[in-house]
């Protein structure tokens, strides 16, 4: 499996994560707390860093894989007492348990327990978490450390696939490789499974073969996304939206590409996409509130509740498309974090917030780093200088 | 400090003393009371981005201490630095130490977007400001002072800062031209002007690109930086949604929106602004019109994606186009 065996071996190594492993390794070294929750996406490399830094810098590591319905007590006594003991070679430990989530599934008494433990503990304990803003932990939260991973980029992706690529020989035509981290979506364990079934028992691979990979679903999704737009009957939308393994935030955006086609007059489409931007709003509530229950309503008005808006069906017959939104969203996130991280950067130096700068400075920089760019290393040199 | 070739003008043209400071006269005089009698308030600088606060407080810190300005001044940002939290444990390792300075009996801490704090926040932090009001004034700066909580209120001297005059930037725009050796004609200073709203960071930022391609600052010049950094055409997607062609409309949004690596809800703020200064819109029009973009605006808050919510924002323009001159 490609990614059992490209698994990074050096912490220089693992995509996109520069920031996030440089706070961790400060963390270790300065222990000012005692633990430090690492949180981000899946798949972006939260575990990996923490084991790799471990194996890198020689520390025994200590991985509480995540737990599920095991008993807890038993666990947080083990991690108690191992925090205790001096680590078996006389070296150094770190502790990690991974998925605080379902760590502190369960009754609160875990994470109360959990925090007893951190606070005697006489080695850095290290959590991994999607979402540690939950209510749950916020006591937790005092006592550790914040470290956010950040997805990554969509670009930094399809480099390390392409070095993959290389290492095995294998040829693949540039565009899946493009294709394959867009829909990743910053998740660089995702992509290289992808790229693994694509791959497997073939030193050759076109882009045709990327739909063939990935026909199946996508047939389901457009009879679903057909159905939405064609039809009237509530449950004919609502089941083949169901049959579809696919996020409500992900069809809406099917819909978003395709609607347009069918839903020919203003009301209409109006009507749908008051549906669309409906399900957007209830499936933001469902990741903030992380109140699953919440999830019918988005999946219910992406489906019924388009389909129901409108008055009549056109008889044209449609080519449905893929949703062009997704590397849209990908490419202006990706922008916006670059001029995020660079306004921060110089802020103390302007005099002026991050977000000030981010609109009234970055552009113009931009413009000068394109257009002279002899000027704009100047003025970079400037801002870098102490 | 050595020779550098190339500085961003907002520092390197901004001013040292209170003297100096342009177009807020009434507030530099009330400021340069306080030097010369070396006591203060605290003190609230209210007003929108670019009218001079952070430049006030840092003259003011300047002719107070002279030379040792640094030593005796704590510059934060609510906004950058993550909570109340990490704002605190900075003020009080600040306050604690003795004011370094013979001259003066306290120090300055200056709080930038300190309206970004939230309620409960700020009551932490009037807490703290009357812990060490013996030696350290605050500086909070803000762009609306209603959003501080009325008991920091009582307790400052309260400058409100006014939007920069035509006649001001200009001038500014004008002095620097000569410094650097630059042709700006009139028209060019003033559409920088219209272009900057009164910001002075902005209008100053605009020039320097500038004179990154020319020495003569056409007005030619001048439109090609505001257009490269700012989308002017968004007016436009609602023109094309407005005849009902939503299509058009919807891929040019995504890919200005990419282009400028504009949020939504900078996109639709600038719709608005857009849309109120076009020509091309009957003032009826424009009230329905911005109408729905403050709606939308409340809607990107709550939704998680904002191509979609602009989409459906253009699909309800579609829908006023068509009631203004229905297809069938």
């Amino acid at each position: 499996m490609l990614i059992k065996k490209h698994v990074p071996k050096k912490l220089s190594d693992i995509v996109g994560q520069y920031k996030g492993i440089v706070k961790f390794s400060r963390f270790v070294k300065s222990q000012k707390k005692k633990a430090v929750i690492i949180y981000g996406e899946p798949g972006i490399g939260k575990t990996l860093a923490v084991r790799v830094f471990a194996t890198e810098q020689n520390f025994e590591l200590l991985e509480i894989p995540p737990s599920g319905t095991r008993d807890k007590k038993e666990i947080i006594s083990k991690i108690g007492v191992a925090s205790q003991q001096p680590s078996l070679f006389g070296g150094n430990k770190i502790i990690m348990i991974d998925e605080l989530e379902s760590f502190g599934a369960g009754n609160r008494g875990v994470i109360r327990a959990l925090i007893e433990v951190i606070k005697k503990s006489n080695y850095p304990i290290v959590l991994t978490s999607n979402n540690p803003w939950n209510s749950k932990f916020r006591t937790l939260r005092k006592y550790c450390e914040m470290i956010e991973f950040d997805k990554v980029d969509w670009k930094d992706i399809e480099k390390y696939l392409a070095k993959i690529c290389q290492s095995e020989n294998i040829d693949v035509e540039p565009v899946v490789l493009k294709k394959i981290a867009a829909r990743s979506q910053g998740d660089v364990r995702s992509a290289v499974m992808d790229l693994d079934v694509l791959t497997t028992n073939k030193v050759e691979v076109k882009n045709t073969d990327f739909f063939d990979l990935f026909r199946e679903r996508e047939e389901n999704i457009f009879y679903a996304v057909k159905m939405v737009l064609k039809s009237f009957d509530g449950n004919v939308a609502f089941e083949a939206f169901n049959n579809v393994k696919i996020d409500s935030s992900e069809f809406l955006m099917w819909i978003d590409q395709n609607m347009y086609h069918e839903y020919l007059d203003p009301i209409s489409l109006k009507n749908g996409y008051d549906n669309v931007a409906l399900g957007d709003k209830f499936n933001n509530r469902v990741s903030k509130t992380q109140n699953w229950s919440l999830a019918y309503y988005p999946n219910f008005v992406v489906s019924v509740g388009v389909q129901q808006a409108k008055t009549r069906v056109t008889q044209n017959i449609s080519r449905y498309m893929r949703p062009e939104l997704l590397m849209k969203i990908f490419s202006l996130a990706a922008k916006r974090r670059k001029a995020r991280g660079i306004s921060q950067q110089i802020s103390g130096k302007l005099h002026a917030s991050g977000n000030a700068l981010m609109r009234d400075f970055y552009p113009y920089f931009n413009f000068i780093l394109e257009k002279n760019p002899e000027m704009g290393k100047e003025l970079t040199t400037y801002l870098e200088s102490e | 400090m050595s020779e550098v070739k190339f500085e961003v003008w907002t520092e390197k043209y901004r001013p040292v003393t209170l003297s100096e400071v342009r177009g807020q006269d009434e507030i530099i005089d009330r400021l340069k009371a306080f030097v010369s009698s070396k006591s203060m308030p605290h003190l609230l600088f209210a007003g929108m981005q670019g009218t001079g606060k952070t430049t006030s407080f840092l003259a003011l810190a300047k002719d107070l201490y002279g030379d040792e300005w640094k030593d005796n001044v704590l510059e934060l940002n609510a906004s950058d630095d993550r909570g109340i939290n990490i704002v605190r444990t900075s003020i009080k390792d600040f306050a604690r130490t003795k004011t370094v300075s013979e001259k003066v009996p306290f120090k300055l801490i200056f709080l930038d977007e300190a309206d970004a704090l939230t309620k409960d926040a700020q009551h932490a932090l009037r807490r703290t400001m009357e812990d060490y009001t013996s030696n350290v004034r605050f500086c909070l700066s803000c762009n609306y002072s209603s959003k501080i909580i009325p008991p920091i209120q009582s307790r400052c001297a309260i400058f409100r800062f006014r939007p920069l005059k035509r006649e001001v930037i200009v001038q500014l725009l004008k002095d620097i031209a000569i410094r650097e050796k630059l042709i700006i004609p009139e028209e060019s200073s003033t559409y920088i002007y219209d272009a900057s709203e009164g910001d002075c960071r902005k209008a100053e930022n605009i020039l320097q690109a500038c004179s990154a391609i020319a020495e003569n600052v056409t007005l030619d010049v001048v439109r090609e930086v505001v257009s490269f950094a700012e989308p002017t055409e968004l007016y436009e997607i609602i023109k094309l949604a407005l005849a009902g062609n939503f299509k058009s409309a919807k891929d040019k949004m995504s890919d200005i929106l990419v282009k400028y690596g504009l949020s939504g809800m900078d996109a639709i703020r600038q719709i608005q602004k857009q849309i109120w200064n076009s020509p091309d819109f009957d003032d009826k029009l424009k009230v329905k019109l911005i109408k729905f973009c403050g709606e939308y605006e409340y809607r990107l808050t709550e939704g998680a994606n904002e191509f979609v919510q602009l989409n459906a924002f253009l699909a309800e323009v579609v829908l006023i186009g068509n009631e203004l001159s229905p297809t069938k």
